[in-house]
This record gives C-alpha cells, sequence and structure tokens, in this order.
C-alpha cells in the first residue's frame, strides 16, 4: 500500500494553503521532521501521556 | 514628588501615597499618560490607547478613596493588558486582521480581578500576532519596539507589555506566557520582572489560548515587590478554568525580605554551555549572577536536567499541535490573513500527527518528573533566559535563528514557576536576564529570591536611554 505524506494529506484538507504557499509548507515539513528526532519516544507501555490540567492541583 | 517624575513610582510607592491621601489615582495615571504621548509613537506598544475611559475610571476611585478608602494596594492603580485579554465592550484583536472586531462582551478573569481590586486600565497592548507570530510588518498595527534600541525587538509575544512597562508608560502589564513570553521581554526589555506562575495558579478565562496545555497568565513590572502585589490580586480558584488549582489564598510578598541564607540554587549551567551556547555576554552574566547568590548567602551548586533541545522540542510539538486546533479553520479558509511569520510558524502543527502529539505528551511526563526530582534537591534553579541579545526587528533570518535559542520554554511544558529578572548589560548596552525557577507554587520563594538579588545589584534601577533615543 503506497504511503500517504503528511504534507499530501495537508494539500488535501488545507488547498488553499497548499496552492499559495507551497514554499512555507516545504519548510514546515523541514521544521516538522526535526522536532520529531529531538523527541525521545517513550519505550512501549512505560509512559502515560501527561496530563498537565492535573498536575498541580 | 514633581508631577514630571510621577511615573517613576513604584506600584508599592504610588500606592502609600494614595492612601495617605498625598496622590490621587488621575494625577498617577496623567504622568504615565503624558510619557506615553512623547514615546509612543516610538515605541507602538499600545494596539489601542484608552487615556480617557482610564481617567474617568481614576477620578471614580479616587473619590471612592477620600469617602471610604482604598480597595486595595491596586486601587487607582493603571495596569496595562497584552491585547489578547478580554476587556469588556473592547476588541480583543490579538494583533491580527482576523479578529480587528472581536469584540468581547465580558472580562476576561484576570481583567475582573484587577478591576474587583480597583485597577484602571489605560489601553490594550501589542502582541505578536495571537501571541505566536513574531514582530511583523504586514499586520494592522505595528510591532512594538525595544525602548533600549528602537531598532531593535522588544521580545515577546507579550513585546506592548515589556516595552510599555520598561519605558515608564505604564507600571504595570498583564502578559501570557506559552513558551516564554512574559519572561523573553522581560529579558530583552530589562530593569523589569516577568513572572510565569505555576500552571493553575491564575485563570486564563477570557484569555486568546495558543495551546491550551501550556498557556499561563503572567505579569511584567518595574520590581519584584510589584509582581507579588499583583499575584496577590491574580491567583485564585476559577472553576471555569478546567487548569485552575484550587489553592487557599496565600500573600506572596510574605517572604519578600527574607534574604538569600541558606538558599539551596541549583545552576543549569549545561542549557547555556552545553545542549546550546550563549553569547559570551550571556554566558558572562549568568556567572556573575550566581557569584552575587553565593556571596550573599546561597549555597550554589550545578544541577543537570534534562537537555534543553529536548524539552524545547516536546514544548513545540505539544504547542504546534494544541495552536493548530485552534486555528485549524482560519488556516483552511483565511490563510492569507494571518502574518507570513505567524503562518510560516503555524503550518508544522498541521504535520504533525495525533501519535506525534501523544508521544510528546507521554514523553514530557517524564521530563517534568526529572526537573520535579531536582527540585526536591534544591530550592530555586538558576537558569539562563535568551542566549541572544535581540535583534534588529527587521533582520528576519536573524529573527528565525534566535526564536528557539532560549531556555524559557521547559517550564511551560513542565508548569513549575519561572520568574525573569535582569541580571546585566552586554557589551553593546541592551539588557541581559535570568530566569529563577522553584517547585510548584513556590512562587514566594522565587520573589524572595529575586528581591534579595535585587537588593545586592542595581540592575533593576537601570532605564533604557529613552530620552537620548525619543527626545521631548
Amino acid at each position: 500500500m503506497a504511503t500517504i505524506a503528511p504534507a499530501d494529506i495537508l494539500a488535501a484538507r488545507f488547498a488553499r494553503l497548499a496552492q499559495d504557499y507551497p514554499e512555507e509548507i516545504a519548510q514546515a515539513k523541514i521544521v516538522a521532521d526535526k522536532m520529531r528526532s529531538d523527541v525521545t519516544r517513550p519505550s512501549q507501555g512505560s509512559a502515560e501521556p501527561a496530563l498537565i490540567y492535573r498536575f498541580f492541583k | 514628588m514633581a508631577a514630571s517624575s510621577l511615573h517613576e513610582l513604584s506600584i508599592e510607592q504610588a500606592s502609600a501615597q494614595i492612601a495617605e491621601r498625598r496622590l490621587s489615582p488621575a494625577e498617577y495615571l496623567q504622568a504615565f499618560r503624558a510619557r506615553a504621548a512623547r514615546l509612543e509613537p516610538k515605541l507602538h506598544a499600545f494596539t489601542r490607547p484608552l487615556w480617557d475611559e482610564a481617567e474617568q475610571s481614576a477620578r471614580r476611585a479616587e473619590a471612592e478613596i477620600v469617602r471610604s478608602g482604598p480597595r486595595s494596594v491596586l486601587h487607582g492603580i493603571p495596569i496595562g493588558l497584552k491585547d489578547i485579554f478580554d476587556l469588556a465592550n473592547h476588541p480583543t484583536t490579538c494583533h491580527s486582521k482576523i479578529l480587528l472586531e472581536n469584540v468581547a462582551k465580558d472580562d476576561a478573569a484576570s481583567t475582573a480581578k484587577l478591576r474587583a481590586a480597583g485597577a484602571v486600565f489605560p489601553g490594550k497592548l501589542a502582541t505578536h500576532e495571537f501571541a505566536f507570530g513574531g514582530p511583523a510588518f504586514d499586520l494592522p498595527f505595528p510591532p512594538a519596539r525595544n525602548p533600549w534600541d528602537l531598532t531593535r525587538h522588544p521580545g515577546g509575544s507579550s513585546s506592548g507589555s515589556g516595552a510599555a512597562v520598561a519605558a515608564n508608560m505604564l507600571p504595570a502589564a498583564l502578559g501570557s506566557d506559552t513558551g516564554g513570553s512574559v519572561r523573553h521581554p522581560a529579558f530583552a526589555c530589562g530593569g523589569i520582572v516577568g513572572m510565569k506562575p505555576t500552571y493553575g495558579l491564575v485563570s486564563r478565562r477570557g484569555v486568546f489560548p495558543l495551546a491550551f496545555s501550556l498557556d499561563h497568565v503572567g505579569s511584567l513590572t518595574r520590581t519584584v515587590t510589584d509582581n507579588a502585589l499583583l499575584l496577590n490580586v491574580l491567583a485564585g480558584h476559577d472553576p471555569l478554568d478546567p487548569a485552575s488549582a484550587d489553592r487557599p489564598a496565600e500573600d506572596f510578598t510574605r517572604d519578600l525580605e527574607g534574604g538569600l541564607k541558606g538558599l539551596r540554587i541549583g545552576f543549569v549551567r549545561h542549557f547555556h554551555e552545553v545542549d546550546m551556547v550563549a553569547s559570551p555576554d550571556v554566558a558572562a552574566s549568568l556567572n556573575a549572577a550566581a557569584e552575587v547568590f553565593a556571596r550573599e548567602g546561597a549555597i550554589v551548586r550545578d544541577v543537570k536536567l534534562p537537555s534543553a533541545i529536548e524539552l524545547a522540542a516536546a514544548n513545540r510539538i505539544v504547542l504546534l499541535s494544541e495552536a493548530a486546533s485552534v486555528h485549524e479553520h482560519w488556516l483552511r479558509d483565511r490563510p492569507g490573513d494571518y502574518s507570513h511569520m505567524t503562518r510560516q510558524r503555524m503550518i508544522p502543527g498541521l504535520l504533525l500527527s495525533a501519535t506525534d502529539y501523544i508521544q510528546a505528551q507521554r514523553r514530557r511526563k517524564q521530563l517534568v518528573d526529572e526537573i520535579s526530582a531536582v527540585l526536591r534537591e534544591v530550592d530555586v534553579l538558576l537558569v539562563a533566559s535568551s542566549l541572544d541579545q535581540p535583534c534588529r526587528i527587521d533582520d528576519e533570518p536573524e529573527l528565525t535563528r534566535t526564536h528557539g535559542r532560549q531556555m524559557r520554554a521547559p517550564f511551560n511544558l513542565s508548569g513549575h514557576p519561572a520568574l525573569g529578572i535582569m541580571c546585566g548589560l552586554s557589551s553593546d548596552k541592551m539588557p541581559l536576564g535570568l530566569q529563577l525557577v522553584g517547585a510548584p507554587f513556590s512562587e514566594s520563594l522565587l520573589y524572595r529570591a529575586a528581591r534579595a538579588y535585587e537588593r545586592a545589584t542595581h540592575w533593576h534601577t537601570l532605564r533604557p536611554p529613552l530620552d537620548e533615543l525619543a527626545p521631548a
């Protein structure tokens, strides 16, 4: 099965943005990939997600 | 005191004189108004000045104080509002074309608390668009300028709040802080104090959201004491803000003069020496600050937190994902109505998946636990704020390069309270600053440490050279 790239999904859902600002979307993809690579993905089952609303109440 | 210098009075000083009926709120307001008339054409700190309305409020306050005494230390005190805070019957524009006609029906919870305490509102203040873009020139209002050097940016996104307070056009202003937006102007505008309280301590109701789980309401003042006085009014449970903490009221001024003796301070040196390298001036000012804290009796040692790079990236993923959920419909239907800088910064949020967001939230929990563990070993963290002096306001490549070179976002991710104060001047005479960070709800301890630093140094007394930049 073919993989659909996030930018393609964005183009489908945000047609005007994709049409008018293709360079900004290309740049955004680089930024998003870098963010992803900078954050460790916790190992399976090792961490519940933060529920910050409950942190300090 | 001469009428021409009343704007130099802190809230603490003015409030005492108002209570003794030696100063009228209308006179105090007029001093700021006169100063703003001279400086605002250069600084662009206001999106919507409301001096006439504020003057009426000040006169009413005066009559009430004469009749029955002041309601609080803020009675008759002018306070500015970043233009993402609702002020009933006035537009909350978020400095954006998209919300130019967005008239608020009610006050934000924080605005309402200030109003009940008797504060007056001289205007809505400039912000980066939606508290997120950069200083941009393709918006309905010009960007605020740095009072220390009008060619440079004043930090942001609470840019107008920082510029107005640093330039003595207001004694205090509210700002918001999602990735450092109160503490950034506290660094860049110098001589002022910026507090991001613990997540949940101050209600965000009626403040336009950027990222729900990172947004904080904070304040900018000229002294530590004034900041604590403001927090006394702003803090408190709000059942209509799902993040609001239900805690008993406290007096944040109670430990102000407690000094530093025996206080354990952890210096997070690796943030600005290893993870990202600060400018030599910034690094030197932080070392000098650590020496001051030690000389004044604190026990200072280096501590290690998770990497600043990972903390910042996790903050960014959460911020962008949540912001994209707020702006999704406008990004789809009105992308051209944003500043190009805001749009450029927003779009990565549309490229993140639900999995990316949840993984960042999972990692967030681990990172917060690691910071909390260190804060059981020390009382206060000494942390860099920005790593560079503010650049020219129109230098977009440099704005982009330095945008992420800051150490404030980790404490939006973690929710810990963080206080920004001035700690030096760079070789090109621009202000430098640091952050003090504490355990949840330790604001009074942060104020105590900052007040001791204020007593031991002269940085907070420095003011921007506005007489040279904007002659009378």
